[in-house]
């Protein structure tokens, strides 16, 4: 077990490799530069600022430059804010977006694994229809539109909450539901269907004939087969998460990473947009290694197979 | 739900009848859809939608004289009434219009984009697996790079070098978003080249491009629909992401999402103009999502959940 964990670890050394350079590449062979939209700057300043950053230099030479500071974990200087370093803008931004994250995801969990196992184990009831009902509104409204309908209806009318901001508890729960919601629809769907899947097979059967009360079968067999689905899901659903929380920082005026992407982006600031997208892609892949090790824990067929 | 003729305990039985009439698929799968009446309910909904947000505008202009960019800042914004049932926004620009010409922008950058990730995504998927063996290696090893990326800042980088026209849109979210299909269609490739009309093919000399075109792209179809209908709604929620960070359609060119954004800013003494374009946008995605639903339960009854 440990020994396949470090060989997939090792693994993914070439694959950030690879992330880099198509990184670098797509960002510096994008037409424009860090210092086109400002004023007309004189060619002197121009060449100073060129050596500052290290872009008087050959592009491959650069990416070798850029390669040695990353292994140091430097992520170089912002061109938008001269006064920090890339690694100062993610310290003072990442662990906001992540905290938001965090929440959305134990809400998502929380509310979907709910709603699933109550959409299974009384199928075809109004629960369950009621409980598919709801995960399919809730689906299908996004997160900008949510959250300033419940910053219209918690904040303004019910004077519940704060409607921005940042600092305490009270300021993570609008902008979390608002990114998780989505995706407690999506575990609700996954969970009833993944344990609708395993309700009819031997396992089952057995745990029944032994003599297992009810909600013992519910909760130590059926909601393993459940949560299969729910953890091949939830990679992919924390990368979108992480991406989506652009527009719920945007909205919450919540001081995240994600205005700092878009901002830099549009200002060709390269060293931070690879930055973001680097920290992002490492912790993609993490992640996923963590789902398929909770996997291959969870469902001991894949091992053995 | 539609309940299916064949016992689901039969798979086999099932296939084998699917292989020897090979319309049958076709007509059985249009059959359980029609019989699911939300999903048809659905179907005629974005119809409706569709038709209403290609006539609606230049009809409106016709009758009365307007469009979604004439403003009348005299008027400025009124709440709904006979002559404009959505209201009217700070411009004093009718909202009914905006909305159905955003809507217009919408469904076609979301056909479009989940067209092109569909063609990309068959194409790569069927010739990596066809090829198999070293090509097969990398092509799926570029696949998981591409999944690690995050995928919603790879298409604003891909907007901000592009320029911010519709048309370059809706090609960067193709460009990103053909990933699950392609292994979707490698899967199905998998089995397909194992069996004997294949090989029946090569031993006729058919060159290695019309096997993977004719006999195995066809034969992949089923999935490829079912994974269409079902990116469509996620492509339009993401024009509408890119347009709420102001990076899709620029104004006075109305989309949903840039409405709905406009509209967040303004929801405290406007509710309207929040109100009006969310709830449509919401439905579109509720009415999309069900009849996705709906193409996937009838297209692949043991995939149903």
């Amino acid at each position: 077990m440990i020994g396949s964990i470090l060989r997939r670890l090792f693994e993914l050394v070439p694959t950030i490799l690879v992330i880099v350079l198509a990184s670098f590449a797509l960002v510096r062979l994008a037409p424009g530069s860090p210092f086109s939209s400002e004023k007309e700057i004189p060619p002197e300043v121009r060449r100073q600022l060129d050596a500052k950053y290290g872009f008087d230099k050959p592009l491959p030479v650069q990416f070798l430059r850029y390669l040695g500071n990353l292994a140091r974990g430097d992520l170089g200087l912002s061109t938008k804010y001269p006064q920090r370093t890339v690694n100062e803008i993610i310290a003072a931004g990442f662990p906001v977006t992540l905290t938001l994250a965090a929440v959305a995801l134990i809400w998502s969990l929380l509310v979907g694994i709910t709603a699933g196992i109550i959409g299974a184990v009384r199928q075809n009831t109004v629960w369950d229809h009621a409980a598919m009902a709801a995960a399919l509104v809730g689906i299908s409204i996004p997160s900008f539109v949510l959250g300033p309908l419940l910053v219209l209806v918690v904040s303004l009318r019910w004077h519940l909450l704060p409607p921005a901001g940042w600092g305490d508890w009270r300021h993570v729960i609008l902008p979390g539901l608002t990114l998780g919601t989505i995706y407690a629809a999506s575990i609700a769907r996954l969970t009833r269907g993944g344990m609708l899947e395993v309700v009819r097979s031997d396992f089952i059967r057995t745990a029944r004939a032994k003599g297992l009360s009810e909600r013992l079968v519910i909760w130590r067999h059926m909601l393993k087969g459940g949560l299969l689905p729910v953890v091949s899901y939830l990679g992919p659903a924390i990368a979108s998460m992480l991406t989506g929380s652009v527009v719920v920082e945007k909205i919450f005026n919540v001081p995240g990473i994600g205005p700092y992407f878009v901002d830099a982006a549009f200002n060709r600031d390269y060293f931070l947009v690879m930055g973001i997208v680097l920290l992002y892609a490492f912790f993609l892949l993490v992640m996923n290694l963590v789902v398929d090790i909770t996997y291959s824990l969870l469902d001991p067929r894949i091992e053995s197979s | 739900m539609t309940a299916s003729e064949r016992s689901p305990s039969e798979p086999a039985a099932d296939q084998a009848t699917d292989l020897v009439v090979g319309t049958s698929l076709w007509a059985d799968a249009w059959k359980r859809l029609r019989r699911n009446r939300m999903a048809v309910a659905s179907g005629g909904l974005i119809l409706l939608l569709a038709v209403a947000c290609l006539v609606g505008p230049p009809l409106i202009a016709a009758t009365w004289g307007y469009d979604e960019q004439t403003q009348d800042l005299a008027y400025g914004p009124q709440p709904p009434s006979w002559e404009h049932p959505f209201g009217t926004d700070f411009y004093g620009r009718d909202l009914l219009v905006r909305v159905l010409s955003g809507g217009r922008v919408s469904l076609t950058v979301g056909f479009l984009a989940a067209l092109v990730a569909a063609t990309i995504g068959t194409v790569y998927g069927a010739v990596s697996s066809y090829a198999g063996g070293l090509v097969d290696a990398v092509m799926m090893r570029a696949v998981d790079v591409l999944y690690a990326l995050p995928y919603m800042f790879l298409v604003i980088i891909l907007v901000t070098i592009l320029g911010k026209s519709l048309l370059l849109v809706f090609l960067a979210l193709g460009a990103v978003g053909w990933l699950l299909t392609a292994r979707v269609v490698r899967g199905q490739v998998m089995s397909l080249k194992q069996q004997d009309f294949v090989l029946a093919a090569k031993s006729l000399g058919t060159p290695g491009r019309d096997i993977v075109f004719r006999h195995l792209i066809p034969n992949t179809l089923g999935p490829v629909i079912v994974t269409f209908t079902l990116t469509v709604p996620s492509m339009i929620l993401q024009e509408a992401f890119l347009s709420f960070l102001g990076l899709g359609v620029q104004a006075p060119r109305a989309s949903l999402g840039a409405l709905i954004n406009d509209g967040a800013n303004q929801m405290l003494v406007f509710w309207w103009t929040l109100v009006f374009p969310g709830s449509v946008m919401a439905v579109m995605l509720f009415a999309l999502n069900f009849l996705g639903d709906g193409v996937r339960d009838a297209l692949d009854p043991r995939m149903r959940r």
